[in-house]
């Protein structure tokens, strides 16, 4: 029994799932998300949102954040080197238990991805190519989704439009982003300047497959 | 009781540093010449090649004429040096106290050997035909076919790794036993001085037992102090003493093209070899690379080098080579390849536990670093590891520090901040201002109306240094939903956008 653990582990051997089988899941922090994922994202899956024209790189963090504490490790890939060390650092991320990548293209993000998830060590692995326009190509996320499978790694994929098509466990889209200023100072004041007190972001669900 | 001295000897060096080269000739007929002239003697013959009649002595172009296939190598020098270093690691890698290695000739036939201090490794091996079979096999693994000899004696531990075979590479001589084994032995084992053997054919002695049997007193009076040295080392008595000795470490592999190469992919594919050769070595001696200094000799005489550093150190062929292919990619040599070499910098591998970072991926740490070499090769320059705050004002205060080591060793004022992913660098826009505010904001990438702007937020850093920062920052919200933070660059009069906030 030890072998096929192990073989199923690392992803070679498939056993056919009982439906009501329940993912074990990470919850993101954010309400309105893990409603619509249930509780959370699901481990060993690949979770995908589409942020538009919206960063939503609070998502990222808030993740990464629930991902660390613990004694937890993550990784972020980040294509485009927008990761913000100190927005991260506030929302409560371990910087010291993160480790961050910044791949040469997206051939290499995918490699860099498939080499962290073969060691099936971090708690949440982000995979940030949301900050240009990207082909879809389904044999690397083929590859990812079966790696992932093998692991009990959170994977969440940040695109502009969808990447990962029906290798997504659940795919999200931002729908809204709503900032909220608010007066400087004690707030009262009507000739204190604004400024951005946060941001709500709002989702909505694209698909969402059973386990 | 265990004898307590070992030593391993390369039989035919030149033949075994042409295969340690190219490990792919071992069934092909091969021979080894001294120069490259066609009438340099041959001094080393494979077991392929002596079925035709090539023999040592004989000129390249008969070997030639009785085998055209025949592949006939110069012997470089680079070659024996690898192939006796790496004899040395094999010795290292069992005992600390290791003699000087050396070569030497017998009958013709040139071999290299070391020394190794035996005492205390049977508790781990158990006997000694057990600890030298390790040996041999340990060898085999850096693509040397040694022989093994263990004795109490050191002269006679060497003359027993001769003595061995193919079948039986390993051959201990006993305490008390050393006169007994001699006896049957040539003297063409020992390498005495032509005139010295001369004189000993003449009186008929041509084993090490008859000159064992020769009276002390006459042959010291007839034969001198040679005659003296070889009676007492064909009795087995003690000549010469084991010294061991603290070398400078090299770990450096080569390999000679067959001809000037001006393509990546066989350069790349003569590297492998030698990285495989090199690896094999550091990890027999339980080190690992932080560097490699590549080195190619060029056509034109010039010599290219170039130091790849893995993102983490580490024992993987693989890392290696995607390094190397970036940096040949990056700065290709000027003319065709000749030779190809590479030298480690080393460290010791690390243990099997870990940091805290390390316990918490749960991955060996070994594996992790290769893992991190391996990312290293798809990143961007300096672009795996952990964040790490710096304890200032500038823009963008983060620096790239080693896996786990990230953070900030400060107390982060945190307050209203909202979640920013960075343009880096920042993204040149066009800002419309009314009434000194920004209105409306275009970029190749997004734009449009501003419905809201917080700001401005001044930053002046850095005005004590030629590159002042002088920004005031905007947060922005446009019509189309979009949220940005935007900055004035008062020294450059720009506008720029920092990042999409969300």
């Amino acid at each position: 029994m030890d072998i096929i653990e192990h073989l199923k582990r690392k992803g070679l051997v498939h056993v056919a799932r009982n439906c009501s089988e329940e993912l074990e899941l990470l919850p993101s922090g954010y309400e309105r998300l893990d409603s619509l994922c249930s509780g959370g994202l699901a481990k060993g899956r690949i979770s995908e949102i589409m942020t538009g024209p919206w960063g939503a790189s609070s998502v990222i963090y808030s993740l990464l954040a629930r991902a660390t504490a613990g004694n937890g490790a993550a990784a972020v890939v980040d294509l485009g080197q927008g990761f913000d060390a100190v927005s991260a650092a506030c929302a409560g991320v371990s910087l010291d238990r993160l480790l961050w990548v910044t791949p040469r293209g997206i051939k290499e993000a995918y490699q860099a991805s498939d080499l962290l998830l073969a060691t099936n060590g971090f708690v949440a692995m982000v995979l940030d190519l949301s900050s240009r326009e990207i082909e879809s190509t389904n044999a690397a996320w083929m590859r990812l989704d079966r790696l992932a499978r093998g692991s009990n790694t959170v994977v969440l994929v940040l695109s502009r439009s969808g990447l990962v098509g029906p290798f997504a466990h659940v795919s999200l889209q931002v729908r809204r982003c709503r900032p909220v200023w608010r007066r400087a100072g004690d707030g009262k004041s009507s000739n204190a300047p604004f400024c951005l007190a946060g941001i709500d972001l709002d989702f909505v669900l694209h698909r969402r497959r059973s386990a | 009781m265990p004898v307590s001295i070992a030593c391993l000897v390369i039989p035919d060096l030149p033949l075994a540093s042409v295969y340690r080269s190219h490990p792919r000739l071992e069934q092909k007929p091969v021979a080894v010449c001294e120069s490259d002239d066609s009438d340099a003697p041959i001094l080393s013959v494979s077991t392929q090649a002596s079925v035709f009649g090539i023999r040592r002595g004989m000129s390249r172009s008969q070997a030639k004429a009785l085998l055209p296939d025949v592949l006939v190598f110069m012997l470089a020098q680079q070659w024996l040096r690898s192939a006796l270093h790496a004899l040395r690691d094999v010795a290292l890698s069992f005992s600390p106290r290791v003699s000087k290695v050396d070569s030497d000739s017998v009958a013709g036939l040139l071999h290299g050997h070391v020394y190794l201090d035996a005492k205390g490794l049977y508790g781990l091996y158990g006997d000694e035909n057990r600890l030298g079979r390790v040996m041999a096999h340990s060898a085999q693994k850096l693509g040397l076919d040694i022989r093994v000899g263990l004795s109490d004696v050191v002269h006679v531990a060497k003359l027993a790794a001769l003595s061995a075979t193919d079948t039986a590479p390993v051959r201990i001589v006993a305490k008390g036993t050393e006169q007994k084994f001699l006896a049957p032995l040539s003297l063409d084992i020992l390498s005495l001085p032509a005139q010295l053997r001369r004189i000993l054919d003449s009186f008929g002695i041509n084993t090490l037992g008859k000159l064992a049997s020769l009276p002390e007193r006459g042959l010291k009076l007839r034969l001198g102090h040679e005659g003296m040295m070889a009676w007492r080392l064909s009795r087995g008595e003690p000549v010469e003493h084991f010294v061991s000795e603290q070398l400078r470490e090299s770990f450096a592999e080569f390999s000679d093209t067959a001809w000037p190469m001006d393509r990546l992919e066989p350069v790349l594919a003569e590297l492998e070899q030698v990285f495989v050769r090199l690896s094999h070595r550091l990890g027999c001696r339980g080190f690992v690379a932080r560097a490699l200094l590549i080195s190619l000799d060029l056509e034109s005489g010039d010599l290219w080098e170039h130091e790849v550093q893995p993102a983490s150190p580490c024992l993987d062929t693989r890392v290696w080579l995607d390094a190397a292919r970036l940096v040949l990619q990056a700065e290709p040599p000027k003319s065709p390849v000749e030779k190809v070499g590479a030298r480690a910098f080393v460290l010791p591998a690390r243990p099997g536990q870990g940091d805290l970072f390390r316990r918490t991926v749960l991955v060996s740490s070994r594996k992790l670093d290769e893992v991190l070499a391996r990312l290293g090769a798809v990143a961007v320059t300096g672009g795996v590891g952990s964040p790490r705050l710096l304890n200032t004002h500038r823009p963008d205060p983060v620096e790239m520090a080693p896996v786990g080591r990230g953070g900030a060793d400060f107390m982060l004022s945190c307050g209203d901040t909202v979640a920013i992913r960075r343009f880096r660098p920042p993204l040149r826009v066009e800002v419309l201002l009314g009434h000194g505010r920004p209105v409306r904001l275009d970029s190749p990438v997004f734009g449009g109306r501003i419905v809201r702007a917080a700001g401005p937020f001044s930053l002046r850093w850095g005005w004590w240094e030629d590159r002042a920062v002088q920004r005031d920052y905007y947060d922005v919200e446009l019509s189309s939903g979009g949220l940005y933070r935007l900055f004035f660059d008062a020294v450059g009069k720009r506008w720029f956008a920092d990042g999409v906030l969300g």
